[in-house]
């Protein structure tokens, strides 16, 4: 019987979140979840790395997950999405349905999309690229120049490139020659 | 008028950057650089220094005026592989959000251009001087403006930071002044067409990729930047996270992961950066509803 209310529960709470519903994935670290998206939140639960979520929404660095029969908030930087496979889910929500739109075009959705060809951009059309400057010179109808206009209420705030950046192209300044990913390239 | 500049002392920069035939915008160093943002417009010593310290790390010694003409050949030669997506509306919203980022930046300056190309592959191009492009596939998996600001904010930290000057610089046999060289000689024929080597070398860049640490440094820069911009600091590991459950066999990502490390990769690079940020500001409902009008439409 309780079970039965939980299971409820869950469908309700599930039909609440169409739109990241079907998202699923796993803790990547060991993370605390948390009753509320703030680090002094009440922590409700410690769940282990590996640990399969249902993320229900994000809220800046924090996903609300279902993971253990609980539901709670968990740091963005410990969840790691499940890998899809070649087909898509079915779109429910419109725009932006996660994946729904690749290699087929947005909207279309449930295509084994590895089979689909790459069309636009492709290694080979770039190679065979003849230079379009009338297409570059038509881009100068979309430019805006100075004011960005209408904003909508974005906040510019002051943040510097540090720490990170600096530390980080330190790190790896020295052009690497050759790396994994160029290696099938020649 | 070309020098290496690749070591040059802080006071000569301060110097070659007064006389600079450019019209540089010293407001827009002081950082925020736009009056529209409300409150940001505060002499920031410390900023403007922080700001010339990443110019001096990373200048490559090319005239801005040779830069730009670069990124003009090179975004020719992107635009002979793909055409813009017919919707001025949308282009017209990507140029308001890319314009508002890059006026978080010291070079706002710049001739920037934003474009949607018509392709299914997921990738996003930059070139040299501030041409931004952007795949329909990889539009068609953003959830949000934040997370479309997040992928310009990337492409924008590359062209600032001059990494597709540097990646062509080492595929030239003499350089970076191979590369100038090359710029000028295009620039002085322009009515008749590029020259066949630069069109062939900017090829091989964007086939082969940038330096990977760039690259882990543009995903840090790019946070950066959208937040300045006021957008949610943790949309660009959000997007890389939805590209690391895609399968990487996937045809739609061959070209990036070619010229990108792992998403997986980058997801970890990134973790350390996001330590610094609290809470994003709340935003707006009008930001979603713009982007499901420009975006959700277009098909």
């Amino acid at each position: 019987m309780k079970q039965l209310f939980y299971f409820a529960l869950i469908l309700f709470i599930s039909s609440t979140n169409a739109l990241a519903a079907d998202k699923i994935g796993v803790i990547s670290r060991d993370a605390n979840l948390y009753a509320k998206p703030f680090k002094d939140a009440d922590t409700i639960a410690e769940l282990p790395a590996t640990t399969p979520i249902i993320i229900l929404k994000r809220k800046g660095g924090w996903y609300e997950i279902k993971a253990a029969e609980k539901q709670g908030w968990v740091r963005l930087t410990r969840v790691r999405l499940n890998r899809q496979s070649g087909a898509t889910k079915e779109s429910t929500s419109g725009v932006g349905e996660l994946l729904s739109g690749l290699a087929t075009g947005r909207g279309k959705s449930s295509q084994d999309t590895t089979a689909t060809a790459v069309k636009g951009l492709s290694e080979e059309e770039l190679r065979n690229a003849e230079p379009d400057l009338d297409a570059l010179n038509a881009l100068d109808n979309y430019a805006i120049n100075d004011d960005a206009g209408d904003n909508s209420g974005l906040q510019t705030r002051q943040i510097d490139y540090q720490p990170g950046t600096a530390a980080k192209s330190d790190d790896t300044a020295t052009p690497a020659k050759k790396t994994s990913y160029e290696e099938d390239e020649e | 008028m070309i020098a290496p500049l690749q070591t040059l002392s802080l006071p000569a920069l301060l110097l070659m950057l007064s006389f600079s035939a450019h019209a540089f915008d010293f407001g827009s160093v002081l950082g925020g650089g736009d009056d529209s943002g409300g409150g940001s417009n505060v002499f920031d010593i410390g900023e403007m220094i922080s700001g010339v310290k990443d110019i001096s790390r990373t200048i490559t010694g090319i005239d801005e005026e040779d830069e730009i003409e670069i990124g003009r050949d090179a975004a020719a030669v992107l635009l002979g592989a793909s055409k813009p997506v017919n919707d001025p509306e949308l282009q017209r919203y990507v140029n308001r959000i890319g314009r508002w980022v890059v006026n978080q930046t010291d070079r706002a300056h710049l001739p920037w251009r934003f474009a949607v190309l018509r392709s299914n592959a997921v990738n996003a191009f930059a070139t040299p001087g501030g041409n931004i492009f952007i795949t329909d596939g990889l539009l068609d998996l953003l959830t949000s403006e934040a997370e479309l600001a997040a992928v310009i904010s990337h492409e924008v930290a590359h062209v600032i930071q001059k990494h597709h000057i540097k990646a062509m610089s080492s595929l030239n046999t003499s350089g970076l002044s191979g590369v100038i060289k090359l710029a000028s000689a295009t620039r002085e024929g322009r009515s008749n067409q590029m020259t066949t080597q630069l069109v062939g070398e900017v090829k091989d860049m964007y086939l082969r990729g940038l330096d990977k640490g760039d690259e882990f440094e543009a995903d840090s820069m790019g946070t950066v930047i959208a937040s300045r911009a006021g957008y949610d600091p943790f949309a660009l590991m959000a997007v890389l996270q939805t590209l690391d459950s895609i399968d990487p066999e996937n045809s739609g990502l061959a070209l990036l992961y070619k010229t990108h490390p792992p998403a997986s990769d980058r997801l970890d690079k990134l973790e350390p950066v996001l330590e610094q940020f609290d809470e994003p500001a709340e935003e707006s409902p009008m930001l979603q509803k713009r982007f499901n009008k420009y975006v959700g439409k277009h098909s």
